[in-house]
């Protein structure tokens, strides 16, 4: 084996990753090339350096900043989703707004709407024979839907948020 | 006392002491090998803290339990490589110029290289360029075999192989500059 081959394998060598027969052939060589084994020798004190260098210990809470990190980006989601939601609820509002009072067809689709429930509302009255109040009925009955589901969206959102509000800064503050 | 595959299939579905339990068992672990590789301790500890939360993120992903100290190892080299990348602070020496890194320590100031051996070694790592760096940390100082290098570094074998060797023969040049300088090839 040339002293160049043995030189380029010394590191693999010294970590004992070689198979069997090169390894043999260079323990073969070092034992009659004083140049090469000097080279092992100076490689394996630098690895032996490396290896008993001193990692200092790991001071910090690392569970406790990972928790409070991830709870942080959880939170920036759901204010990011709520907004998303609240824009998105907006513009549909807005919409339909706009349909109802700018546009013939909107005028039109809320009027067939509100016969279809006064309609449904007089059956339903002459069923449980109650007096018909079925124009007032279906705005109250509307805008408390509404009105509704608004709380329940906000409720949920902020709650949400409130919940998750109190923790504990990053480490390094 | 659990085992880690038991550790990691309780994260997996969830469990926050198991979470805990994991990190406080291999923050260390990470520790090692983010400070080798980036030489400060802040630096470092915010690493750890980055791929720890990459690890609750992402475990749900890692099937074969066994295999998360190289998974972990992965994540922390991939952060370290990032970070030394994004600052400007310790620019990354270009391959091409690992010469010249051993040709500018063979001058007159080599001298003090060799003064405090034990404190010099970090310096001289350090000095290393990133790529070499890497696997020498994951080597020497964390023990990773060399194919769970390759696999964490994302090299072919035979380059773990050579720059491994590399990264030790610059070490030695570095660190004991006073060795005679004729390579006889036979
Ligand atoms: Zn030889």
């Amino acid at each position: 084996m040339l002293c160049h081959d043995v030189r380029e394998n010394l590191s693999v060598f010294l970590d004992d990753e070689l198979p069997n027969d090169l390894r043999d052939s260079i323990v073969k060589h070092l034992k009659q090339c004083p140049e090469c084994l000097a080279e092992k020798e100076r490689l394996s004190r630098v690895t032996g350096l490396v290896r008993t260098l001193e990692i200092p210990p790991l001071e910090s809470d690392v569970f406790s900043y990972v928790m409070a990190s991830i709870k942080q980006k959880d939170i920036d989601k759901s204010y990011h989703v709520f907004s998303v939601m609240l824009g998105l609820f907006s513009i549909l509002a807005g919409g339909v707004v706009t349909l109802v009072y700018f546009s013939p067809l909107g005028q039109a689709i809320l009027a067939l709407f509100g016969s279809t429930v006064k309609n449904i509302i007089d059956v339903g009255s002459l069923i449980f024979k109650i007096s018909s109040r079925s124009t007032v009925g279906i705005q109250g009955w509307s805008i408390s839907l509404t009105l509704f589901f608004g709380f329940l969206l906000s409720y949920y959102g902020l709650r949400k948020v409130l919940n998750n509000t109190n923790l504990g800064g990053p480490l390094h503050e | 006392m659990s085992t880690l595959q038991e550790i990691i299939r309780a994260c997996q579905h969830g469990s926050t002491e198991a979470f805990e339990q994991l990190v406080r068992q291999y923050q260390q672990y990470a520790f090692k090998i983010a400070y080798g590789i980036l030489g400060s301790d802040r630096d470092a500890e915010d690493t750890v803290q980055e791929a720890f939360i990459a690890v609750y993120r992402q475990i749900k992903s890692l099937r074969n339990e066994e295999a998360f100290p190289t998974w972990l190892g992965k994540i922390v080299t991939n952060l370290c490589f990032r970070k030394v990348q994004n600052s400007g602070k310790r620019p990354t020496v270009p391959l091409d110029s690992i010469e010249d890194l051993r040709i500018s320590n063979t001058g007159p100031e080599e001298a003090y290289l060799a003064l405090e051996l034990k404190q010099d070694v970090h310096n001289a790592l350090l000095n290393l360029p990133l790529d070499y760096r890497v696997v020498v940390v994951l080597r020497d100082i964390q023990g990773y075999s060399y194919s769970e290098i390759a696999d964490i570094a994302g090299i072919p074998l035979g380059t773990v192989k050579s720059r491994i060797h590399q990264a030790r023969t610059l070490l030695a040049d570095l660190l004991q500059p006073t060795r005679n300088e004729e390579e006889g090839e036979r």
